[in-house]
């Protein structure tokens, strides 16, 4: 993937962190799946509120987090991979001038 | 219209000629219930029920803003939320149309009220109430009936009806009913509740002493049922799970605007409050020991 891909969320999907704790949910409106975020996940959903690179998330992500690990920018690629194989995220070929791992658990419901 | 005011149903004024048995005392909004014939043509076909997965083929039609819902050996009715008002077919049985009027008509006129509406059971303990939910036949009525015999009221026994306010949610007590699988009524001796009707499968109840009003009572917490067979046993639920099993068990609008709207709401009731999952053993005579848990739970307002 090149670094300047850009993401978007996709319109079909709304999110709502859960109280005063740093989880948040995720809900698809067309198929009604249902999906949780921890932490991290929800500190990456909360900066793809705006069209972003994977260059600017995974330097977001390291601005916030203490001792990011080296293998960072692959867990947070992987994570975005993975949200746009769900159908949350949208990818779009970048012109953008622009600890743990982040998780999204799809209720088996 | 000659009656109006009969009694009050998850917070409306119940407006009608016909007889009915599960309502509360108290008024609220007007909701009109009706006999007569559909007089619109079906609309467009939004959903269908058929068996084996369903006991009763249905279906389930859009007219407009209303909806038109066909049920097999019971026939079409007609909800218009907005008014609201709800139109039952002509010469049914007054106990089967009076329960079928609280189930899925009703939940469609309470999500164009904006509440959140869950398949579940619901009982007050100290002023607050505490909603029992489980996807299937989990015992939740059971145990709902097992609190009525101990004197605490029953708010719901199918379909509960949240509201999520700006302090803390409520529930809006729903028909004054139980229904019981035969085997299982004939075990329970409760105190005030008025048999009305029996068939194959279930006795039909309605809890006339201490049925109360319709007045929101605060929620004090959520216990989903487990299936397991161990002492009664509560453990709480982290956020992301429980809105994960309150969404499996609400209930939506197919449009996206009010699927984001409960979906909103069950996210909010999930993060101010307390959700349980309860373990216990399936027994009736285990039952005792069930309603001492959750309402030390509950009255420990921890």
């Amino acid at each position: 993937m090149n670094d300047d891909t850009v993401f978007l969320r996709s319109s079909q999907v709304v999110f709502h962190r859960l109280g005063e704790s740093e989880d948040g949910v995720l809900l698809h409106l067309d198929t009604a799946a249902y999906f949780s975020l921890n932490p991290l996940g929800v500190l990456i959903w909360e900066v793809l509120e705006q069209p972003v690179s994977l260059a600017d998330v995974v330097q977001h992500v390291r601005d916030a987090v203490e001792d990011a690990p080296p293998e960072l920018a692959a867990d947070v690629e992987r994570f975005l991979d993975e949200l746009v194989r769900r159908e949350l995220l949208e990818r779009a070929p970048g012109d953008a001038n622009g600890n743990g791992r982040a998780s999204v658990d799809q209720n088996p419901a | 219209m000659s009656n109006p005011g009969l009694g009050s149903c998850f917070g409306w004024s119940i407006q009608s000629d016909l007889p009915f048995h599960y309502l509360r005392e108290g008024g609220g909004e007007p909701l009109e219930v009706r006999e007569g014939a559909m007089e619109q043509p079906p609309g467009e076909l939004l959903r269908q029920w058929d068996p084996p997965l369903f006991p009763v083929r249905s279906r389930l039609h859009r007219n407009g803003r209303d909806f038109q819902l066909w049920v097999e050996d019971f026939g079409w009715i007609y909800i218009e939320p907005d008014r609201p008002r709800i139109t039952m077919p002509p010469g049914l049985d007054p106990v089967r149309r009076e329960e079928r009027v609280w189930g899925l008509p009703s939940l469609f006129c309470l999500l164009r009220r904006g509440d959140v509406t869950v398949h579940g059971a619901c009982v007050e303990i100290d002023g607050r109430a505490l909603l029992i939910a489980a996807p299937g036949r989990f015992g939740k009525t059971t145990l709902a009936a097992a609190f009525a015999q101990a004197g605490y009221r029953v708010l719901g026994e199918d379909l509960v009806c949240l509201r999520l306010g700006d302090d803390e949610p409520t529930v809006i007590p729903g028909p004054a009913l139980l229904r019981l699988r035969r085997d299982v009524a004939d075990e329970f001796r409760i105190p005030g509740a008025v048999e009305v009707g029996r068939d194959e499968e279930r006795a039909h109840f309605a809890l006339v002493a201490g049925r109360g009003t319709c007045a929101p009572v605060p929620v004090a917490g959520v216990a989903l049922l487990l299936e397991d067979d161990v002492p009664p046993r509560l453990d709480p639920v982290p956020g992301p799970t429980a809105v994960r099993d309150l969404w499996a068990v609400s209930f939506n609008l197919p449009t996206d605007e009010d699927r984001a709207r409960c979906f909103a709401a069950v996210a909010g009731i999930a993060s101010s409050t307390r959700v349980w999952h309860l373990a216990r053993r399936r027994r009736i005579d285990a039952l005792p020991a069930t309603i001492e848990c959750l309402v030390n739970a509950v009255t420990s307002r921890a």
